[in-house]
């Protein structure tokens, strides 16, 4: 058997941005900005950038080849005249990677691209053993790449994109972090093309293995051996050779979990069960965040994947003239700073198109509204910014932290920093009661390891806020991404917009230090994932007066929760919290039950279609021992049973949310109309059920250490 | 009130008979008691001439271990000899430094019960090495020792910036050796007043650490965490992993993103517990990656001040050089230090049993305790005694210091092992060794008793709920290894198979708080299984043969039966699958697959007018690998391949078959799709021994694989019993239909704690021949070709 390849494992930033129909096509500046704000995700070994342009002609081809000297790049020549193919304005330069230096490009004018396919796979076979000598890395009719060893703005200088004057319909922009870093040869850079694909990627794809197997069965062999390229290849062969629409490529690739489609209706279920089937093995796995350009001579289209566990950052923007796709908030916000922005859900695909704009949102589409963040920020007219200013511009992560020490270890107790965009650590061991107002985009890992500063973003913030936290106020006038309050442990976090996944996760008391958060609009999936106490608020604001229901958290919730109390405004389907075995299962015990006579006719019939079985109906419905039988389906020594309640809140509930409700509304400028809409909801409450004191469940004897 | 007394416990407990081949064994044991007793060195080399560990089948050859012995009882008592020789070693770029290339590794307080904590740290202030804490916060008396680190883990126990700052160093912990990709959860019931305070939760409510951090989903988060800790305590940052396919790469990206050094632990390591399935089956040994993290490192410009740690199984100076010559700085040894105050092995950690106080739950008013000046004294003076013996050794290899060996691998020989592992450890190949293990394992060449050991039925009984008292869950075990191939004997293909565990460039899932996908599909999508196993055929006859059919359609599983059940029951016979001279003679209701076997092909025309999926019967040989090609383009919607069928000289290793089988189906072309999209590939048989075999077929190529004998013996079937109708009642029939449901239950969740270790949420989709997955041990390279996979060690 062929021995599987795998040479680099990358981690990333990734930007794209994708102009409007009526909108000017876009300077290669613009991708460079994009990128160059997220330096830091990456390092000296690679960037790249790809362009989509629409009216070249279909039957011209730029192929771009990186080769070791002229002699073998003669040889290449030999092949493609064995072919018959005219070529045209050959271009060559020297880049600075050490190896395969010679960046060269071409024009093939042809007809057959079927024709210079097969050229272009046999020659990156011929010169890859054993080992690489040329590398044909770009052979579309629309699309035209550059990348090199170095950091986006040097790698922008040295494929000569900076002096080209060109624009685009669409750009795509990486900066590379490999994590082994075969750092001698652009080939491993990203962007990977393939005819008219071309892709970046952020993260590690651990279905790598599957996805090589569907490609090398299909006649792909010549990989160079990353997993971001075998997405390429997979893209390139499911559109053309495949013919499958956009959407359903962005429904193969991200994998949706089976338990949830059922909630798109039998034909729709039907459909995509045969689809991801047919085509297993291109599905795929791991943490991935991908934007992917295509276009097929009618439109430019631009796709983003993004994992079922949503374990790579990504944020989508939309303005006027443009859609934009990045690693991180700054990046949009930096090249328009009144962008609607939005987080797709775990799982799910963004789609845009030149013709088209925004197709799929990555968002259910009654709830997107709520979760653009523009309007949100309000900057605070009553708060004294003349004193204590930092200008956060142009300053690293580091030199922003100096500064800021610098400042308070000076006496006062309160600093104003301007025009934060994407800094890190801001907050991190600042003396106690001190204070920062935040202005702009502060980046990853705000307040961690707080004890005792009160900060205030007038803007949203990122990933992983206040992670473990003791004490101290944070408030967010915006929106925070992935993993805030990671095993926060007392102080109160209150943002006025959204958060992202896992919001909340192994969040704890201890005596009398209890924490308390309060989102105002909604959070995405694994809230309040392995909770151990304390007390968290979702409360949907700005969908309090919107005629259609909708669930203000995502899927997962509250799984492995141990302690405290979560209040979700609104019916939450049960089927969304904690962690169930899928309905199939559940139905083929109840018809195996049924089969044996333990349950009539009848009553699985209801059950069967029921449109929620969780274990408290089935307790409701079945006899003991029936109920004692299919309780191990879903019982573990881990598990826990949670205690969930749909109701207005009553007189204790009252007493202990009345005051953070009112300081929230302070803080926020909510309206007493608003406070009291929310008071008077009704709320879905979950807290856990002690296990100590429910004796069907198997005696825990299990230390893991 | 009355006055307990409180006993001191200061003495060895005698070691017992050894009942089975253990990494741990009596010999270690002794020499460890025997350093902590004297404080001198011992003797500098074990003989190794049975072992099977990679460290072992390694020597020094300008030294001859007997000669080298006998030398050192004769000189032993002149320390003069050894004054000059410098053990002393600098970590973190020179920002810590040890008296010895030693580190007592992170243990937490609540996985010990507190006079070990504090016993490790004062020795390692008494002695100049230095003690990591594990996760769970500091003992006060702990806090109070200078020679520590503090463990950043997933779980955040313990710690707050604070604490942070307390010790030289901070260990970010994303994997340990015994169970990387896997979680941890101490029981509320080991929470007491002591634990509660360390790690500030509730007494008596459980605490879980995830098994991923869930800020580190890729390498430049890990490089966040770095500078976040950085920037809040100015501290040197380490990072703890498991031992897994990529480690080079990922030494080399945790170099990069600042952090001062690596520790990495390998297959084989000690925990307090851990799933059995993830211990026997995940992670590489330590010594056949140290080479190439070393290697890496030096090609990429990273090495230089940067510390590289080994662990996993360190048990003795030797093991020391030999590691520091592959090319670590420093080891680190947990359990090692644990059998230095008299660890007897019982592997009972994790039951809060400890019979040397070691490990057991921590009352308030304990009837006895560990002796904490006594044990200071005891870790301490192994400590001496081990440098001690290093420092002779280093004596013996004409160097005058520690730092000297560090990657000295020309001074090293492999002995009984396979040219390419010796190239993986860089290392010469002694020629003149024999292979230790033979060139063709399989598992005909074991005997049935030999290959059903008695841990193993131990094993499959604990899954049904025959044995202990967690049916439907995955068989916990805590401290030591029996793994093969390290320790034990292979007994088949699978046993050189390792499994990869996620971290740092993505994340593990934890398959009980997070969906990881089990089910599968067959036939076109036509039938549905709750997971990729199904129940293989039985030689057995009689009303086990109900119970299996019942369990198939209860738990949404097939059952390759050689006969419909009961005939009129629709549901009952869409779980089966019959062979078609069953399925003519009788009531078809129902019935979606029948088998043919590979003599009869012919008769697949006879069923051409129903509508059933036909499943070809192959048996496991060279034959069947030949033969497949000529029946693809038949209509048929799978192919079995059973090990039990026409068994004889010939039949071959189930994974090679396997693979080999899945290999040619995705090799031939159909007119309108590929051969492998169209066939399902199912693999069975008596020798299929669990969740570890059925995870291995599954990333080999088979769509579902079938179980038999190991379900049998999880139920703890009696033939006696069951053979005749009438002896049995009703009673008897459900109690074991349940059994069997939890065993399903439980392979389940063994399975999705491999795929979760593994960082794949979906078998079907990202396991089913996903080889990438897998790295084989020292496996003979022909056979490691055959199966499509990767030498563990290499990058």
């Amino acid at each position: 058997m062929n021995d599987l390849k795998l040479v680099s494992k990358d981690d990333c930033g990734v930007f794209a941005i994708l102009k409007k129909k009526h909108a000017k096509k876009i300077p290669n500046q613009v991708a460079v900005d994009g990128i160059e704000c997220v330096r830091f995700r990456g390092s000296k070994f690679g960037a790249g950038f790809a362009s989509f342009n629409l009216e070249n002609s279909n039957q011209e081809f730029l192929l771009s080849i990186f080769v070791e000297n002229e002699s073998t790049f003669e040889e290449i020549i030999d092949i493609f005249n064995d072919y018959n193919f005219s070529i045209h304005d050959i271009k060559s330069k020297k880049i600075a990677a050490s190896e395969l230096s010679l960046d060269i490009s071409l024009i093939v004018k042809t007809s057959d691209s079927v024709k210079l396919s097969n050229a272009v796979n046999q020659i990156n076979y011929k010169f890859s053993i054993p080992e690489y000598r040329a590398r044909i890395y770009s052979s579309g009719n629309y699309v035209n790449v550059y990348k090199d060893i170095g950091y986006p703005s040097d790698v922008a200088h040295s494929t000569g994109l900076t002096d080209s004057n060109s624009s685009a319909d669409l750009w795509i922009a990486h900066t590379r972090q490999p994590t082994n870093s075969p750092g001698s040869s652009a080939i491993w850079c990203h962007p990977f093309s393939n005819s008219n694909t071309a892709i970046v990627h952020n993260g590690d794809i651990s279905s790598f293995g599957s996805n090589m197997n569907f490609l090398q069965y299909r006649g792909v062999t010549n990989l160079v051996g990353t997993d971001s390229e075998v997405v390429a290849f997979i893209v390139d062969y499911l559109a053309r050779i495949e013919n499958l629409s956009m959407e359903d490529i962005g429904l193969i690739l991200s994998n949706p979990y089976d338990r949830f489609l059922y909630r798109l209706g039998d034909e729709k279920t039907t459909y995509i069960r045969n689809l991801l089937y047919n085509y297993r093995g291109a599905e795929l796995d791991g943490p991935f965040t991908i934007f992917i350009g295509y276009s097929d001579g009618d439109d430019v289209y631009l796709l983003a994947v993004i994992d079922r566990s949503k374990f790579r950052p990504v944020v989508i923007g939309e303005d006027e003239d443009n859609i934009y796709m990045a690693s991180e908030e700054c990046q949009i916000r930096t090249l328009s700073p009144k962008a609607n922005i939005w987080t797709p859900q775990p799982g799910r695909f963004v789609l845009a198109s030149m013709n088209k704009g925004i197709i799929e949102s990555g968002r259910d589409s009654n709830i997107i509204d709520s979760v653009k963040s523009s309007d949100l920020i309000e900057i605070d007219s009553s708060h004294d910014r003349s004193a204590n200013i930092i200008d956060s511009n142009n300053l690293s992560s580091y030199e922003l932290n100096t500064n800021i020490k610098s400042v308070l270890s000076n006496g006062p107790k309160s600093i104003n920093l301007m025009n934060v965009s994407g800094q890190r650590y801001l907050g991190v061991n600042l003396p106690k009661n001190s204070e920062l107002n935040i202005y702009g985009t502060p980046g990853n890992c705000l307040a961690n390891f707080n004890k005792g500063t009160n900060i205030n973003v007038y803007g949203s913030a990122e990933d992983n806020v206040a992670d473990t936290m003791y004490e101290g106020k944070i408030k967010i006038h915006g929106n925070a991404r992935d993993v805030i309050g990671y095993a926060l442990q007392g102080g109160q976090i209150f943002v006025r917009g959204n958060v992202g996944n896992r919001a909340f996760i192994l969040m704890r008391e201890y005596e009398e230090s209890r924490p308390v958060v309060i989102v105002g609009n909604r959070a995405d999936d694994y809230f309040g994932e392995y909770m151990a106490g304390g007390l968290a608020l979702v409360l949907g604001i700005d969908s309090l007066d919107s005629s259609k229901s909708e669930q203000l958290v995502g899927n997962f919730l509250a799984t492995g929760m141990l302690r405290g109390l979560i209040y979700v405004r609104g019916k939450v389907d049960s089927d969304s919290i904690g962690l169930k075995p899928p309905r199939e299962d559940i139905i083929n015990y109840l018809s195996y039950m049924n089969y044996k006579g333990i349950i009539d006719d009848k009553l699985f019939e209801k059950l069967s279609i029921a449109s929620d079985i969780n274990l408290n109906i089935l307790k409701l419905e079945l006899p003991e021992p029936a109920f004692e039988s299919i309780n191990k389906l879903f019982s573990s020594k881990y598990s826990v049973n949670l205690d969930i309640e749909y109701r207005k809140l009553d007189d204790s509930d009252l007493e202990l949310l009345n005051p953070y409700l009112k300081e929230f509304a302070s803080d926020f400028n909510i309206s007493n109309d608003i406070l009291n809409k929310l008071v008077n909801s009704d709320y879905t409450i979950i807290k856990s059920i002690d296990k100590s004191k429910d004796s069907k469940v198997p005696k825990v004897t299990v230390v893991e250490e | 009130m009355s006055i307990k007394s409180v006993q001191e416990v200061s003495t060895f407990v005698r070691m017992p008979k050894p009942k089975q081949k253990e990494f741990w064994d009596n010999r270690r044991i002794e020499h460890l008691r025997e350093l902590a007793t004297t404080g001198k060195a011992a003797y500098l080399w074990e003989n190794h001439s049975d072992s099977s560990r990679i460290l072992d089948r390694l020597a020094f050859s300008a030294i001859d271990p007997q000669k080298s012995n006998d030398e050192f009882k004769k000189i032993h008592n002149d320390s003069s000899l050894i004054k000059n020789i410098d053990t002393t070693t600098k970590l973190a770029y020179g920002r810590i430094g040890l008296s010895a290339p030693l580190y007592l590794g992170d243990m937490s307080f609540g996985a010990l019960s507190g006079i070990p904590n504090i016993a490790l740290a004062r020795a390692s202030d008494a002695t100049g090495v230095i003690n990591g804490t594990g996760e769970g916060g500091l003992h006060p008396d702990v806090a109070a020792c200078k020679n520590i680190t503090v463990q950043w883990a997933s779980g955040r126990f313990g710690v707050d910036i604070d604490v942070l700052k307390t010790g030289r160093g901070i260990v970010i912990k994303i994997g340990q050796g015994a169970k990387p990709g896997i979680g941890g959860h101490l029981p509320g019931s080991k929470v007491t007043g002591p634990i509660s305070r360390a790690r500030r939760i509730p007494i008596g409510k459980d605490a879980v650490s995830p098994a991923p951090h869930h800020d580190i989903y890729s390498i430049e988060d890990l490089g966040q965490r770095i500078w976040a800790l950085k920037e809040a305590t100015g501290k040197p940052v380490f990072v703890k992993i498991g031992c897994t396919n990529y480690v080079p790469y990922i030494a080399s990206g945790v170099a990069a993103m600042g952090a001062d050094g690596i520790i990495i632990d390998g297959a084989g390591a000690g925990t307090g517990a851990a799933p059995s399935v993830i211990r026997d089956n995940v992670g590489l040994p330590i010594d056949l990656v140290v080479s190439w993290v070393d290697r890496i490192l030096k090609k990429q410009n990273l090495r230089n001040g940067f510390s590289v740690i080994a662990a996993g199984g360190v048990s003795n100076a030797e093991d020391t050089a030999k590691l520091l010559a592959l090319g670590a700085d420093c080891v680190s040894t947990g359990t090692a230090t644990l059998v230095g105050l008299g660890c007897l092995m019982v592997h009972k950690c994790h039951i809060g049993f400890c019979p040397a106080l070691l490990t057991n739950k921590l009352v308030d008013d304990p009837t006895k305790v560990l002796s904490l000046d006594k044990s200071v004294e005891w870790t301490s003076k192994m400590i001496f005694g081990w440098i001690e013996e290093f420092k002779w050794i280093l004596r013996e290899l004409n160097l005058n210091s520690a730092s000297e060996l560090v990657g000295r691998r020309d001074l090293l020989r492999g002995y009984n092992m396979h040219e390419e592992t010796a190239d993986i450890l860089g290392v010469e190949l002694d020629h003149s060794s024999k292979s230790l293990v033979g060139p063709q394992p399989i598992q005909k060449h074991t005997s049935e008793d030999e290959y059903w050991t008695p841990i193993l039925q131990g094993e499959l009984r604990e899954l049904s709920g025959s044995a202990g008292r967690n049916p439907g869950e995955a068989v916990i075990t805590s401290m030591g290894t029996i793994t093969a191939p390290f320790v034990d004997q292979p007994r088949s293909v699978c046993d050189w198979i390792r499994s990869d565990g996620a971290q740092v460039t993505r994340p593990s899932i934890d398959p009980y708080r997070e969906e990881i996908e089990t089910s599968t599909y067959l036939a076109n999508g036509d039938i549905r299984l709750s997971n990729p196993i199904y129940l293989g055929r039985l030689n057995e006859e009689g009303s086990i043969q109900n119970i299996f059919s019942e369990v198939s359609s209860s738990m949404g599983l097939l059952f390759n039966s050689q006969k419909l059940i009961d005939e009129s029951k629709t549901s009952l016979n869409s779980s089966l699958l019959i062979p078609y001279s069953e399925f003519l003679h009788n009531n078809k209701s129902g019935v979606r697959c029948i088998t043919i076997d590979y003599n009869e092909i012919d008769k697949i025309e006879k069923l051409s007018g129903y509508d059933v999926h036909i499943m070809v019967r192959f048996p496991s040989n060279e034959q069947t690998i030949k033969s497949i090609s000529s029946i693809i383009d038949k209509n048929i919607s799978g192919i079995i391949v059973d090990w039990d069928l026409d068994i004889n000289n010939d039949t071959l290793d189930l994974a090679i078959c396997t693979s080999e089988v899945d290999n040619i189906l995705r090799n031939t072309p159909l007119k309108t799709s590929i051969a492998r999209n169209k066939i399902n590939l199912l693999v069975e048989g008596s020798r299929i021994r669990g969740a570890a075999d059925i995870f291995k077929l599954i990333g080999l190529g088979a769509d579902a694989v079938g179980i038999s004998k190991a379900a049998l013996l999880s139920i703890n079937y009696d033939p006696k019993k069951f053979r005749n109708d009438s002896n049995e009642s009703n009673f008897d029939q459900d109690k074991t239909r349940e059994k069997l449901e939890y065993t399903i239950l439980a392979l389940q969740k063994e399975i999705k704690l491999l795929a979760g270790a593994a960082g794949i949420s979906s078998t079907q989709n990202s396991l089913l021949g996903n080889r990438e997955l897998f790295r084989s041990v020292d496996l003979d390279p022909v056979i490691r070709k055959r199966l499509g996979i990767k030498a563990g060690g290499a990058p």
